[in-house]
């Protein structure tokens, strides 16, 4: 059963002003699809399994949240991502259950 | 094994009064945790484990201005929603009804200046366990010097409970912090808990954050650029490799002098031993069972101890990571992850440490899979027993095109073992796959930084004070029961007489002994077991021997030639012939019984050492058991193969 | 689905009965106790939960009734204060009170923290003088009075801080200080 945790983007950032809400021209997609330099932010996260939805969430990619892709491994996965402030690594598999909205 | 739950044990075990209260250190990996907990308890700390589950236990006794408590260091988490066994142990610990663990009286919940965004979220589930916290703020050294802001004072009145911030564990910041341990019944609490839920917390921080005027650090540069190089696909992988041909260079070459030192140390004792006792049956228990049991395993001990320095080094600055994430893909298609990749690293000098290193991973059926594997490396307690057979194989300059033969088996065998490994990894995982559910691969990427001396330091303390007094209880009673069992019964002089053997004549009275000793009849016993790989009586008393360690084999047999032929052993063990049976007369060391030997080695699982960290490790009896089985007739099985097909081609 | 208003507890020294709830800066228009809140705010209120709301230029201050205490009642407070504060028109302001008001309580607020220390341990002194359309008038008195770096770096100071509290400052001018006598006038050597 896939639990989604939805919210819509505009949590007020110090300093960013809140991304408006799904304007047309917002593209909405999966965090294993983010190339290098587009910046995005977290709008949900999906997952068969409860408890690794929650872990992502815990692991700071709630909804309204800047996240960027910072470099990705040799052999293309796992890819390190910038988000609440740190850098975590995540295998294709963690990052497509991440929603994520960017401009244009 | 020192793993029974409670505060009362571990009050008595630290020397303290019965009722010593006990505190807790929670916070998220690497937010500085460890570090505050050795700056606290500095030598004191002890290692155990949680009953029944993989996860290793620390504790130690920390001096505060009402006295000393025992504080229990628990796993690193992000959260306390558990998904692995280390953090249910969080999550049980700070769980005030669950009475199968003791509830701590106090909480030290580290917090990273730098990472307040994300690590608050733990610090919010952590209040609302109603326990008493006190934070302590870490990295604010590096907060100041990547041009972020911190109202400390603010962060007081906004999370309610008192903040101290502590900079690398220095001496002189700890007096708050050892006073505020004092009373902890003085804390003051929040006076209402951070919510629950998620959009509630992130609320929760959003405010906390404003009202303490948070500006977060700039992107830590130094970090980026040597990322740039280090995760480079082309420049990062060549400087792994580099790093990973350096370590065991360092470890084989740098070690060596010390080993070497070592084994002459012991050597002279058991020469002066043997010179001074005149009784011969004891000069020759103290000497080859006792001195030499012991110096078996403290030979290790450079090894252990540079492995261990190179380790805490690399983990510390924050290069383990990058290497998980580098190989992180490799160990998948062997149903692991990067980390475990490091554990097996450690293996290549000795299994012990590797199984060791098992306990960064989450997931119990990784760490399994992963233990199960690690024997499998080629430790350098194989080298002995390689050489050995390798030179009675082959000749030293034989040749194969350009490559010298010796080197080339060498190679080969230690390249079997890393992908027998891997295989056995990827089965174990495989059959664990049913126990569990697969665990989430993620991977927190610290910034690099100047890891404390202090740290590392007490990390190869640890680890060295753990093998030498686990292990060599073990090792020091198999080898005594060996030597006993080659020695005994001690054939009388008129036993001798009656044998046509000259009492005076030590050659002969020890190959007797020998002969005709207890261990003499178990390897007759056991041939049944051995005949098919070629196997005499002898070679079985060998491998037996070597069960407890594998060097035991070389000096066991060494014990057998040289009563023979004590001025030439190996050349005593190389004219060796079979003494009955359907093969006698014929040379016992023919190529096919030597390749059967060599790849016995490469498989079987002869150190009790290991299975004693495998035991403790694991938590049970069950996964040394079955790695010993399940690597026993794998060696078997292999060995036959071994011999079938050199015998074909040769 | 609303976004969530960041709001956190703070205590109350000496006062177990009451929590300032930090709310975001200038989402009320007021100061002072409201005469009217939104549906779920009020519902406490009329329950004899809440015996008593308070709203400062970046806070509410919520006072529970006896014998309700907070490790009850929080988190139910909060939900309501956050429903309530997501309409901030729902809210109306005591009498009298004017957006002039919530901005020279913010300056007090201000002046009577970090600011304010930070020119008390120099050995000056600020005074609130007056308030007027967005912009705040300060008076510098004692070592503050003549000092060269005092106008501008004070006035900046108090801005910043103001801003964070009252979004709708527009600027801080401080008073002029009086005339110089004519002749040269000395500078004070020492702090009077």
């Amino acid at each position: 059963m896939a639990v989604t945790v939805m919210g819509v983007a505009g949590l007020r950032r110090r300093g960013v002003p809140a991304m408006a809400a799904y304007l047309p021209g917002q593209q909405v997609g999966s965090l294993a699809d983010l190339e290098r330099g587009r910046p995005a932010e977290v709008c949900g996260v999906e997952s068969a399994d409860p408890a690794i939805a929650q872990r992502l969430l815990d692991l700071g990619f709630v909804p309204g949240t800047p996240v960027e892709m910072v470099r990705r491994a040799p052999l293309r996965d796992p890819v390190i991502y910038r988000v609440a402030g740190y850098e975590i690594a995540l295998r294709r598999a963690q990052a497509a259950c991440i929603r994520i909205a960017h401009a244009g | 094994m020192s793993d029974h739950c409670g505060p009362a044990d571990d009050a008595r075990r630290g020397g303290l009064a019965v009722d010593a209260p006990l505190m807790a250190l929670v916070g998220s990996p690497n937010s500085g945790k460890t570090t505050l907990f050795n700056a606290l308890t500095g030598l004191r700390a002890k290692t155990g484990n949680y009953p029944g589950v993989t996860v290793t236990r620390y504790t130690g006794v920390a001096d505060t201005d009402a006295g000393p408590v025992v504080l229990e260091d628990l796993p690193g988490t992000y959260s306390l929603s558990a998904i692995s066994p280390d953090e249910q142990i969080v999550s049980a610990t700070l769980d005030r009804d669950d009475a199968a663990s003791a509830t701590p009286q106090a909480l030290l919940v580290t917090l990273d200046a730098t990472t307040l965004a994300r690590s608050l979220r733990l610090v919010a589930q952590v209040l609302r366990r109603g326990l008493p916290v006190c934070v302590v703020l870490t990295f604010s050294d590096e907060l100041d010097r990547r041009q972020g802001r911190l109202d400390v004072g603010a962060l007081e009145r906004a999370l309610g409970v008192p903040v101290v911030a502590v900079v690398g564990g220095r001496r002189q910041q700890l007096t708050r912090l050892r006073t505020l341990m004092g009373a902890p019944g003085e804390w003051s609490r929040p006076v209402v808990p951070p919510p629950a839920d998620t959009e509630g917390v992130s609320a929760w921080i959003d405010s906390v954050l404003t009202a303490t005027g948070y500006s977060s650090p700039e992107l830590d540069t130094r970090t980026r650029r040597l990322d740039a190089v280090l995760l480079h696909p082309v420049w990062g992988t060549l400087v792994f490799l580099a790093t990973m041909f350096a370590f065991f260079q360092t470890i084989f070459a740098l070690a060596a002098p010390a080993q070497a030192g070592i084994e002459a140390v012991f050597g002279w004792l058991g020469d002066q031993v043997r010179a001074r006792i005149g009784v011969d049956w004891l000069a020759g228990f103290l000497a080859d069972g006792l001195i030499g049991g012991v110096g078996g395993v403290i030979v290790f001990l450079p090894q252990i101890a540079l492995l261990f320095v190179l380790i805490s080094l690399l983990e510390g600055v924050g290069y383990l990571a990058r290497a998980a994430f580098l190989m992180d893909r490799v160990m998948a298609r062997a149903g692991l992850e990067g980390r475990a990749f490091v554990a097996l690293l450690s293996s290549f000098a000795c299994a012990i440490p590797g199984i060791m290193a098992t306990r960064t991973l989450p997931s119990t059926r990784d760490r399994i899979a992963t233990m199960m594997g690690a024997p499998l490396m080629t430790c350098s307690a194989r080298l002995p027993v390689y050489v050995l057979i390798i030179g009675l194989l082959v000749d030293s300059d034989a040749r194969v095109g350009p490559v010298g033969a010796q080197g080339l088996i060498m190679f080969g065998l230690y390249l079997g073992g890393a992908v027998s490994a891997m295989l056995t990894a990827w089965l174990f995982s495989r059959i664990g796959r049913s126990a569990g559910p697969a665990m989430p691969f993620y991977m927190e990427m610290p910034p690099y930084r100047i890891p404390s001396v202090r740290s590392v330091a007490l990390a190869v303390w640890d680890a060295c004070r753990g093998f030498l007094a686990k292990v060599t209880k073990i090792i020091l009673g198999t080898t005594i029961v060996l030597w006993l069992l080659l020695n005994l019964p001690a054939p009388s002089d008129a036993t001798l007489r009656a044998a046509g053997i000259d009492p005076t004549d030590d050659v002969a009275v020890s190959t007797y002994t020998i002969d005709h000793s207890l261990a003499a009849d178990v390897g007759r016993a056991v041939e049944p077991v051995f005949a098919p790989l070629g196997f005499d009586w002898r070679i079985n008393v060998g491998v037996l021997a070597s069960l407890s360690a594998r060097e035991v084999f070389v000096a066991t047999l060494g014990q057998v030639a040289a009563a023979t032929d004590p001025e030439d052993p190996a050349g005593a063990l190389a004219e060796m012939t079979v003494q009955d049976g359907d093969r006698a007369g014929e040379p016992l060391f023919t190529p096919p019984v030597l390749a059967a030997l060599l790849v016995f080695f490469l498989y079987a699982l002869q150190c009790t050492s290991t299975i004693a960290v495998l035991r403790r490790e694991s938590g049970s009896w069950r996964w040394p058991a079955i790695a010993f089985g399940y690597l026993f007739g794998l060696a078997w099985v292999m060995a036959l193969l071994a011999r079938t097909i050199v015998a074909a081609v040769t | 689905m609303s976004t969530t208003v960041p709001i956190h507890a703070e205590a109350v020294p000496g006062d177990p009965t009451t929590v300032r709830w930090v709310v975001p800066a200038g989402r009320l228009g007021f100061v002072g106790s409201p005469a009217v809140v939104p549906a779920p705010l009020a519902g406490l209120l009329d329950d004899g939960v809440v015996s008593q709301l308070e709203v400062e230029p970046a806070a509410v201050l919520v006072t529970l009734a006896p014998p309700h205490v907070w490790a009850v009642e929080g988190d139910r407070v909060r939900t309501a204060l956050q429903t309530a504060l997501a309409d901030p028109a729902g809210w109306r302001a005591p009498a009298g009170v004017t957006a002039a008001d919530r901005l020279a309580a913010a300056a007090r607020q201000v002046l009577a923290g970090e600011v304010g220390d930070y020119a008390r341990s120099h050995g000056g002194r600020l005074e609130l003088v007056a308030v007027h359309d967005g912009e705040v008038e300060i008076a510098l008195h004692g070592t503050c009075d003549g000092c060269p770096a005092a106008g501008r770096t004070l006035e900046d100071r108090v801005l910043t801080a103001l801003r964070r509290l009252d979004p709708s400052v527009r600027r801080v001018v401080s008073a002029a200080p009086p005339e110089p006598a004519p002749g040269r006038r000395r500078l004070p050597l020492r702090p009077r």
